[in-house]
């Protein structure tokens, strides 16, 4: 009996050392400011009266350098280079021929830097550089704020078309190397300074959808220019193997106003990039959708570079037949479990209350939220920098 | 009779679904916003005349789940909060998903118009609500002791702004009703936020959401932001509301002009406006970092901000909510007493 017992205080012990070691690892992270973020989703549409808000704040008392990129993820026809995102969009008028919709991945890259626990915000459709930028430091003023540091060298590029949809990472950085700052030793003096925010307005009903940018927390960064994020060797967190979106289904009626129809869009980006040979491997992502009588279907999906579909779109052509439509799904809620299968995934969702769903125009309303995250392998991602 | 083979299996047994309970907690010390977890607080649940809330709570494992669900009434009546509780329980199959209105919460009726297997009686909240939501996972239906299987996901959409419910993990639970938010048993709360923020203009005036000023003209345009913030301590046995402090120092813009502002004592939830001197900074953008404290020293709160913005011309209105970023470290020890 005595050694049963001590069988059982062996695992015990093994569970809760196991539960600590546990603690090491960690998800993308909302929680807490980090060296490495994402903004899942910047949306703009000149014509359709959308802009996207960012907001990037410096926690330290120190000046800080962010090197960001942004990502442009338009699809382009191959007839008439004009943003598209099915080939329907690509009539050429003059010999009214359909072209191709070919997927792009474009990244543009610049830096800014911030003083010492100093905000900066700007307008995607604008950028921010130049005379509007809050903290300039001349010869005769080196020290425009009071305290260190200046945004001298900041530039900001306005995104490079309209319609635009695509992500930004930033990244904290060495100002000289343009390289992420190396941890000391044992990781104490990791740089994890960044916190953001990304705010997708609607100008003509100045309605808003508001989403705190995804964090992955430096832990071991060498510093040099192939970001091991998760794994063995991590220099940052793991990205999550499963993202669990609680949604509503496309179509149900919303509760609250018990006329309005729900519709949600799912931005997924692959957490492997390469900005130095501008490409990202493909990344599989498999759904699970489970209605409130856990009831399950499943469909899969590959994610060349950023992914943002309506989720009644993800699985087919046809929203109503699709397994994230109400009439399918029979439940208003559902919860859908997004593993990426040869790389890990970020993500947002965006709700939205319409009229008619399948109508942007008649939208009164819309939310975004994060995704909740599972870490279970921890499987590594590279981010290579130029 | 049990066997020692099978002991030694039980043990491995109960180590590998330990092992499974536990794959992917992340910071297992601290709250999360992002993973499952053994309680789930939403800080902002409102049924007004003209808003609402809808609760969405997800069982993320392949067994049943359990929770025992406490509505905290934040209300000010003459200057003295209600504190008035309502529990009620809810069982989840496993990978279930299941919702309720504030203002109607769900009877267990199979026969109703509501879609989904009912978790349990959700009663409703009375008109005025405006509180708090917390839901702790138990071992069983009905009275259970507390279980720290972190199991739990939930969000909140306040009539059109959705937030994640924040949770705290279970990391060393025992079947007591005193459960003790110190990283031995739960995680625990953090005691300072960093709160970016679009700031308030000169004189009182709301400063120009940028976006609205600058792109088509709204010329008009308006944006504000405020706190909801609830104490990280709940005594829903005796049903003493729970106190905590709250100041802003430093809020920072972007020209690094560095103010602070106090806000006193939030009893039970409250919702803060970024108002006041402090905020009255030069630019359009700002951060500042939430402190809470008590008896001189940092105290555990929860809270989420809301973001307003109205148009000028047009004459729309919208409005978010989003989680905040937490201090790392900078966490302090709550308690959750059970009735």
């Amino acid at each position: 009996m005595f050694t049963n017992w001590k069988i059982a205080s062996v695992a015990s012990a093994l569970t809760f050392a196991v539960v600590g070691v546990s603690a090491v690892s960690a998800a993308p992270d909302h929680d807490n400011a980090a060296g490495l973020l994402i903004y899942s989703k910047i949306v703009v549409d000149a014509g359709a009266g959308i802009d996207t808000r960012l907001h990037l704040s410096n926690t330290s008392a120190l000046p800080q350098m962010a090197h960001c990129f942004y990502v442009n993820a338009n699809s382009h026809c191959t007839n008439t280079g004009g943003v598209c995102s099915t080939f329907m969009d690509c009539l050429d008028t003059a010999s009214n021929v359909f072209g191709t919709c070919a997927p792009g991945w474009i990244e543009t890259n610049f830096d800014i830097f911030m003083t010492s626990r100093q905000p900066i915000g700007w307008v995607a459709s604008e950028g921010l550089a130049g005379t509007a930028l809050p903290c300039r430091a001349t010869f005769l003023n080196p020290n425009p704020c009071g305290g260190q540091g200046a945004n001298n060298g900041t530039r900001i590029p306005p995104i490079s078309e309209t319609p635009f949809i695509g992500e930004l990472k930033c990244i904290q950085s060495d100002p000289i190397t343009r390289l992420p700052r190396a941890c000391g030793e044992g990781g104490l003096t990791c740089a994890n300074d960044l916190t953001g925010h990304a705010a997708i307005t609607d100008i003509e009903t100045t309605d808003v959808a508001s989403y705190p940018a995804s964090g992955l927390r430096s832990v071991a960064n060498n510093g040099d220019n192939n970001l091991l994020v998760g794994g063995e060797d991590a220099e940052y967190e793991p990205c999550a193997d499963v993202l669990v979106m609680d949604f509503v289904y496309d179509g149900a009626i919303d509760p609250i106003s018990g006329v309005l129809e729900a519709s949600s869009e799912l931005t997924l980006v692959p957490c492997t990039q390469d900005f130095r040979g501008q490409t990202v491997p493909p990344v599989t992502a498999q759904f699970l959708v489970y209605n409130e009588f856990e009831q399950r279907l499943s469909t899969s999906r590959r994610i060349d570079c950023l992914f943002d579909s309506p989720i009644s779109r993800i699985d087919t052509s046809q929203p109503n037949r699709s397994i994230f439509s109400v009439e399918i799904g029979g439940t208003i809620m559902g919860q859908a479990r997004i593993r990426g299968v040869n790389g890990g995934l970020t993500g947002m969702a965006l709700l939205a209350l319409a009229e008619d769903f399948t109508d942007d125009s008649t939208r009164v309303g819309w939310a975004a939220y994060a995704l909740d995250t599972v870490v279970e392998t921890s499987v590594a991602d590279t981010i290579s920098l130029p | 009779m049990r066997t020692f083979a099978g002991q030694c299996a039980a043990s491995v047994l109960a180590l590998g679904i330990a092992l499974a309970s536990i794959a992917g907690t992340a910071d297992a010390q601290s709250f999360t916003v992002e993973e499952p977890s053994s309680i789930l607080i939403f800080p902002k649940v409102v049924n007004t005349e003209d808003r609402d809330t809808v609760i969405q709570i997800t069982n993320n494992n392949n067994m049943m789940a359990y929770a025992h669900c406490f509505y905290t009434d934040g209300q000010t009546l003459n200057g003295i909060p209600r504190w008035a509780v309502t529990d009620f329980s809810i069982a989840l199959t496993r990978q279930q998903t299941t919702t309720w209105l504030a203002s109607t919460g769900r009877p267990v009726n199979p026969a109703d118009s509501q879609t989904g297997l009912d978790p349990g009686a959700v009663p409703p909240t009375f008109p005025g609500f405006t509180g708090s939501l917390v839901c702790v996972q138990v071992d069983s239906p009905f009275d259970g002791a507390p279980s720290g299987a972190n199991d739990l996901t939930g969000r909140a959409d306040v009539d059109g702004a959705d937030y994640n419910a924040i949770g705290i993990p279970g990391i060393d639970v025992d079947a007591d009703r005193f459960l003790d938010l110190d990283g031995v048993e739960y995680a625990q709360c953090p005691s300072a936020y960093h709160l970016n923020f679009v700031v308030n203009g000169p004189a009182g005036a709301i400063a120009l959401g940028p976006m609205l000023s600058q792109g088509l003209g709204d010329s008009v345009a308006v944006s504000s932001t405020s706190l909801t913030v609830v104490p990280c301590n709940f005594d829903f046995g005796n049903l003493i509301p729970a106190r905590v402090s709250i100041g802003f120092d430093p809020i920072v813009d972007e020209f690094e002009d560095t103010g602070s502002q106090g806000y006193g004592q939030v009893i039970c939830w409250e919702n803060i406006q970024l108002d006041g001197a402090g905020f009255e900074l030069s630019s359009t953008f700002g951060t500042a970092r939430v402190n809470g404290t008590s008896a001189g020293g940092p105290a555990p709160f929860v809270a989420v901000a809301n973001v307003l913005q109205v148009g000028g011309m047009s004459g729309g209105s919208g409005v978010a909510t989003t989680n905040l970023h937490a201090v790392r470290g900078a966490l302090a020890t709550g308690q959750i007493i059970l009735p």
